[in-house]
């Protein structure tokens, strides 16, 4: 396959294309990696609230509330962070795994859904969970250095400090959004190229260098357009998924007087709405992990196309004929198109 | 009809511009639609607070009426109906009025449209009265939003056939038919018709409606697609809102029609039995009518299975030639 600088135009045609080419083999992977997490973080969101709903009463009458109740609460809380970081760990996993498929099809070569999964609980698994574990621990030093600041300077009334913190966490932003772009080519270079953690940072930023506000654009593009997709999937599924939420707030509105009979009310509209806030998560995570891939893996051939790697010079007998500006294009350091998958 | 288009020029996927340009549409919509109703609220102000939940919120709907109401008109035409315009001539063709198949239908055909749209209506009121009853919605809440679309007067009955009927029957016939199945039926056929019906269920952002509403869109693009011309379409769009609006102007009259309760089972039932007797004679008519054209002209309209002029190879479900029926016929709206 050819791979030239593309347009806007171009991009998107070539992402749709290759999403439609892979749903089928991208689906199944994602189903069988993020739905056990997905299942485990309802559970323990519906424990949580419904722990959480059962201790409300006490906590606004300022009773002691039942030891009982605090165990299953913090429980609950311990299985929320296990199964989060689960859920997380998969969303890394499918993500590997779809960029693995978009890649292979950008090249010319195809893959099944059990190899792409191969791929996606592999030795590149492990190092695309360093990579993302790295960036967002950077985006928190620098986000929680700007508050730090701000909460001291609050502190000692010292409004200086304040100003000072505001313009560090302005600072901190910038920088945040600015290697956010630098760094968005982090998963195709790692599942295409196996290349490691720390050097994917160096390569992703090497292949934006030149091209970053027109990445930052179509990020945004593609970003807007990737929330209301899920928007328009999650607006009904919430309907379902809330539906005792629902059907307990509009009985309450129809008749205030039960709102007076006592917090408990309120306790058992809490309790409806874990598991309901779990399946719209994982169905959201799941839609995420299915479409961010694909645009990334589009623009990231468009990005080496662009910084030339796809060019060859002419051979040495045929270059005295022809000049530089004739070279053909053709696919170069391409791993799929090198080796059969 | 030459597709001149940047999107045709480069043969990129017919599919691909569908849905980027419903996507984007949607979007742009969306947001835009958002900030004109906030930009009125704005202006609006707020009402004095009595206490009393649904008094509160009626006043404030009645204060808002006009101000959203004009949002609603503005970013139809803003954000919906002029991106499609620019997305057309830019992406696929000058020809706008011919790309969105803006020509005309016999009046029989209009008709069937009508009668098919009146006959749907019970099993839509009859679904969304369940879905209400079953979720517990209060009558007061109801009420409070019918405010919007309910007329006192004759000069307020039009304005609201303007705001609720004839807008959003041009605009959104335009988006979801004219752009985007028109568009996708290159690649799909038929099948772009569940396709885009589901999707204009899920652009109303109302999970109460979307079973009534995705209904609504399969006849929609039924009418768009047998007919191949938006008119149909569009009429059966303003009959259904313009149906709501003049009932809940009735029902303020004080004539005897009930725009709420209205409605039982078993005339929902009966609606759907008697509807698809009209949309098979509806069917018959508009095939009709295109073979007097494919006589008449010498073209073979009717071809299975023929590559687009793009050169992809057509589903074998597609049923006629890639040209419109106001280019047979010379004629447009």
């Amino acid at each position: 396959m050819r791979h030239v600088p593309l347009s806007v135009g171009d991009i998107f045609d070539r992402t749709f294309r290759t999403f439609v080419r892979i749903i089928g083999r991208a689906l199944p992977m994602a189903l069988i990696m993020i739905v056990p997490p997905g299942l485990l973080l309802a559970a323990a969101l519906d424990m949580f609230y419904t722990s959480l709903g059962a201790i409300l009463p006490s906590i606004l009458f300022a009773v002691e509330p039942d030891s009982e109740l605090l165990g299953t609460l913090f429980w609950s809380v311990l299985l929320l962070s296990l199964s989060a970081l689960a859920l997380l760990a998969a969303m890394v996993s499918v993500r590997v795994g779809v960029t693995a498929l978009s890649c292979a099809e950008l090249s010319g070569s195809t893959m099944s859904w059990q190899q792409a999964l191969a791929r996606a609980t592999g030795s590149r698994f492990t190092r695309a969970l360093i990579q993302v574990t790295l960036e967002f621990s950077a985006y928190a030093l620098l986000l929680t250095g700007g508050y730090t600041i701000i909460t001291f300077g609050a502190a000692l009334q010292t409004s200086i400090l304040v100003l000072v913190g505001f313009i560090a966490l302005l600072g901190g932003g910038i920088l945040a959004v600015w290697w956010a772009v630098q760094w968005s080519q982090t998963y195709a270079v790692i599942t295409c190229e196996d290349v490691g953690a720390v050097g994917a940072f160096r390569r992703s930023a090497l292949l934006v260098q030149g091209s970053w506000w027109r990445v930052l654009g179509l990020l945004l593009l593609f970003g807007f357009l990737k929330e209301f997709v899920a928007g328009l999937i999650t607006t009904p599924l919430s309907l379902l998924a809330f539906w005792d939420f629902y059907q307990s707030y509009f009985a309450l509105m129809a008749s205030p007087e039960t709102a007076a009979a006592g917090p408990e009310v309120f306790g058992q509209m809490f309790a409806s709405l874990g598991l309901g806030t779990g399946l719209v998560a994982t169905v959201a995570l799941l839609l995420s992990s299915l479409i961010v891939p694909v645009y990334l893996s589009v623009l990231y051939f468009d990005l080496r196309a662009r910084s030339g790697e796809f060019l060859q010079r002419p051979r040495a007998a045929k270059a005295s004929h022809s000049p530089d500006t004739t070279a053909t294009l053709i696919v170069d350091r391409d791993p799929f198109g090198e080796q059969p998958i | 009809m030459e597709l001149t288009g940047s999107w045709e020029r480069a043969g990129r996927s017919p599919a691909s511009a569908a849905v980027f340009g419903l996507l984007g549409i949607g979007m742009l919509y969306m947001h835009g639609q958002s900030f004109c109703v906030v930009g009125a609220t704005l202006v609006a102000g707020g009402v004095e607070r009595s206490g009393d939940f649904f008094a509160d919120l009626a006043a404030t709907s009645r204060l808002l009426r006009l101000p959203v109401q004009l949002s609603l008109i503005l970013s139809q035409v803003l954000f919906m109906l002029l991106p499609v315009a620019l997305l057309v001539r830019r992406w696929h063709t000058p020809k706008i009025r011919n790309y969105l198949r803006l020509s005309r239908v016999p009046g029989a055909e209009i008709g069937l449209a009508v009668l098919a749209t009146l006959l749907f209506l019970p099993a839509s009121a009859w679904t969304s009265e369940q879905l209400v009853r079953w979720l517990g919605i209060p009558q007061e809440l109801i009420a409070i939003e019918q405010q919007l679309y309910s007329a006192a007067t004759i000069p307020e009955y039009l304005w609201l056939l303007l705001v609720i009927a004839i807008t959003p029957a041009v605009c959104e016939e335009i988006l979801f038919r004219g752009y985007a199945q028109r568009t996708l039926e290159r690649r799909m056929g038929w099948k772009s018709i569940p396709v885009i019906g589901v999707l204009f269920g899920l652009y109303h952002m109302q999970p109460l409606g979307l079973l009534q509403l995705s209904a609504l869109g399969f006849l929609f693009g039924f009418l768009f697609y047998t007919s191949r011309s938006l008119l149909p379409a569009m009429t059966a769009h303003f009959t259904n809102n313009a149906v709501v609006v003049t009932l809940l102007f009735l029902t303020s009259k004080g004539l005897p029609v009930n725009a709420g309760g209205w409605m039982d089972g078993d005339m929902a039932m009966a609606g759907l039995l008697f509807l698809f007797p009209v949309l098979v004679a509806y069917n018959r008519l508009a095939r009709r009518r295109h073979l007097r054209v494919a006589n008449a002209t010498g073209s073979a309209l009717i071809t299975r299975g023929r590559a687009d002029s793009e050169g992809h190879a057509a589903t074998p479900a597609v049923p006629y030639g890639e040209r419109t029926m106001s280019e047979e016929l010379g004629r447009e709206v």
